[in-house]
């Protein structure tokens, strides 16, 4: 069944639940094909390891169908998957052995042009056009390596709110947090992330 | 230095947050302050540049490993659910409940051993296995009193009875338990000695006794207050007294003889039967007599008055 076809016999979320929650081959096809680019997108951001990423997002869906009967739709699907996702990403990471400013230091022999490029995008007065900047290859590397270089907690509410675009109630709910940490924790995220970038130039 | 609070307004404002009203304040605080304005543009670019970051799409339709992976693992549940394990849990743990009782048999054989190897044999063999005697039985039986037997003799020639008494003192072995006291006008023994050295000396005086002008006795018993006396008393009477092993025989005895002996009264007149005549030798040749209690045995030999 492609992805039309599902989103037609579907139609709203809580009918597609409904058939997951029967069992139905066909829709928990479709949640899984629905949902698998952002999660792993937010997990790869996270995690920064393709293969890894792979693997949690697989554990996400098999940990999604196996627990569908007890979604009580407290909150929407997306923000309960990517709950689920989070934390089993976040959990992995504390496993994992990280070695941050030592990668960051190997890496800093970035593109004079790619350097001059974020320099004039962080310190010109005039707001610039974001995406001519992250069009550079080398940018995007430099970005993702600093995002790398954010402890787990930072990291996760920057990729959930600035990149996923959820709200600060769904990060609340995703990270098992209160408001007021979500907005003190995204403000220290991003100047955490500004001091790292600005060290790179 | 901007505080914490503005800055977290701030960034609310950056991600539209805000109502209008606070919207609008922040705008203000923006406009008018210099740091805040920098903060805030600073904030800006870099959501602008997270927020552009390249997206990656999942590489491959993880679907089919997600069905094959719930599949193997409903199968492994199934498998596991239908598995003897749950027999084997519970053959295991009837393993471990044998295991641990044929321990404790062990630790218990193990224990019985030693102790029988390091404890005392008298304890081994009375404090498992002591019976209970009934009260009476068990408790400690006070010794009978010794019987003690004064004989006051009189004799003509008190030189020639006390030489006489002396030999018989001496031929009985009976040296190391007499006590002699001589005096000029009596002699007096005190024997401490066996029933069986007792007899056998009563035995041996009844030869000499006619050499005596007269004999009596006094008999008592030390758990008795009674003394009964036996006027003209003979070896036999002594004998007789002793012979028996019964207390209470023996005194019933002796109160017979010092009736008897009372003058004016016979054994015909108190109508009693004649009772067959216990002799030194009989008692002597019985082994199965084990009385061992002692005798205080006091003989006095006194001058008879002339005349």
């Amino acid at each position: 069944m492609s992805v039309l076809e599902s989103t037609k016999v579907f139609g709203c979320e809580r009918e597609l639940i409904k058939s997951c929650k029967k069992g139905d081959r066909a829709a928990l096809e479709y949640l899984v094909h629905h949902y698998q680019d952002k999660i792993y997108n937010t997990i790869l951001k996270i995690c920064q390891n393709p293969q890894d990423s792979l693997e949690l997002t697989q554990d996400t869906f098999v940990k999604v169908i196996e627990n569908i009967k007890s979604f009580n739709y407290a909150s929407s699907v997306y923000t309960w998957i990517y709950k689920i996702a989070t934390n089993l990403t976040l959990n992995h990471c504390k496993r994992k052995v990280k070695i941050k400013w030592a990668s960051l230091e190997a890496e800093k022999d970035f593109a004079e042009g790619a350097k001059n490029g974020l320099k004039n995008y962080l310190l010109s007065d005039e707001a610039e056009d974001p995406s001519q900047i992250a069009a550079s290859k080398e940018i995007q590397t430099m970005v993702g390596k600093s995002l790398e270089n954010l402890s787990d907690e930072h990291r996760a509410v920057l990729v959930l709110r600035d990149i996923d675009g959820l709200s600060y109630d769904d990060i609340a709910e995703v990270l098992e947090i209160e408001l007021g940490t979500v907005k003190s924790r995204l403000s220290r995220a991003r100047e955490a992330l500004k001091d790292i970038l600005e060290s790179l130039i | 230095m901007i505080n914490e609070e503005i800055k977290n307004l701030v960034n609310c404002y950056v991600d539209g947050m805000l109502s209008d009203r606070k919207a609008t304040e922040i705008q203000r605080i923006i406009d008018h302050d210099a740091a805040v304005s920098k903060y805030y543009k600073d904030m800006l670019r870099i959501k602008r540049l997270v927020g552009c970051s390249e997206k990656s799409d999942c590489p491959m339709n993880i679907s089919e490993v997600v069905f094959t992976t719930l599949e193997r693992t409903m199968i492994m549940n199934n498998f596991e659910a239908n598995s003897s394990d749950s027999n084997g849990a519970k053959h295991l743990y009837i393993r471990k409940l044998a295991a641990a009782a044929a321990i404790f048999l062990l630790i218990g054989g193990l224990s019985l051993l030693i102790f029988q190897i390091l404890s005392p044999v008298d304890s081994s063999d009375t404090l498992p296995m002591r019976r209970i005697l009934p009260i009476a039985e068990d408790a400690v039986i006070a010794k009978p009193q010794p019987v003690k037997i004064t004989l006051n003799i009189w004799a003509d020639d008190l030189v020639e009875s006390t030489s006489m008494f002396n030999g018989l003192i001496y031929s009985q072995m009976l040296v190391n338990n007499t006590v002699p006291n001589r005096e000029l006008s009596y002699s007096k023994y005190s024997i401490k000695c066996s029933r069986q050295q007792a007899i056998s000396l009563m035995a041996a005086m009844e030869t000499d006794w006619n050499k005596f002008v007269k004999a009596d006795a006094a008999v008592g018993f030390g758990d008795d207050k009674n003394l009964y006396n036996i006027h003209s008393v003979e070896p036999d009477n002594v004998i007789t007294i002793l012979a028996i092993s019964d207390r209470q025989a023996q005194i019933a005895k002796a109160e017979k003889l010092a009736r008897l002996s009372k003058p004016g009264i016979s054994e015909s007149i108190l109508d009693v039967p004649v009772e067959p005549k216990i002799t030194s030798e009989a008692f002597i040749n019985n082994e199965n007599d084990k009385d061992d209690s002692l005798i205080n045995l006091e003989i006095i030999i006194q001058q008879a008055k002339r005349g």
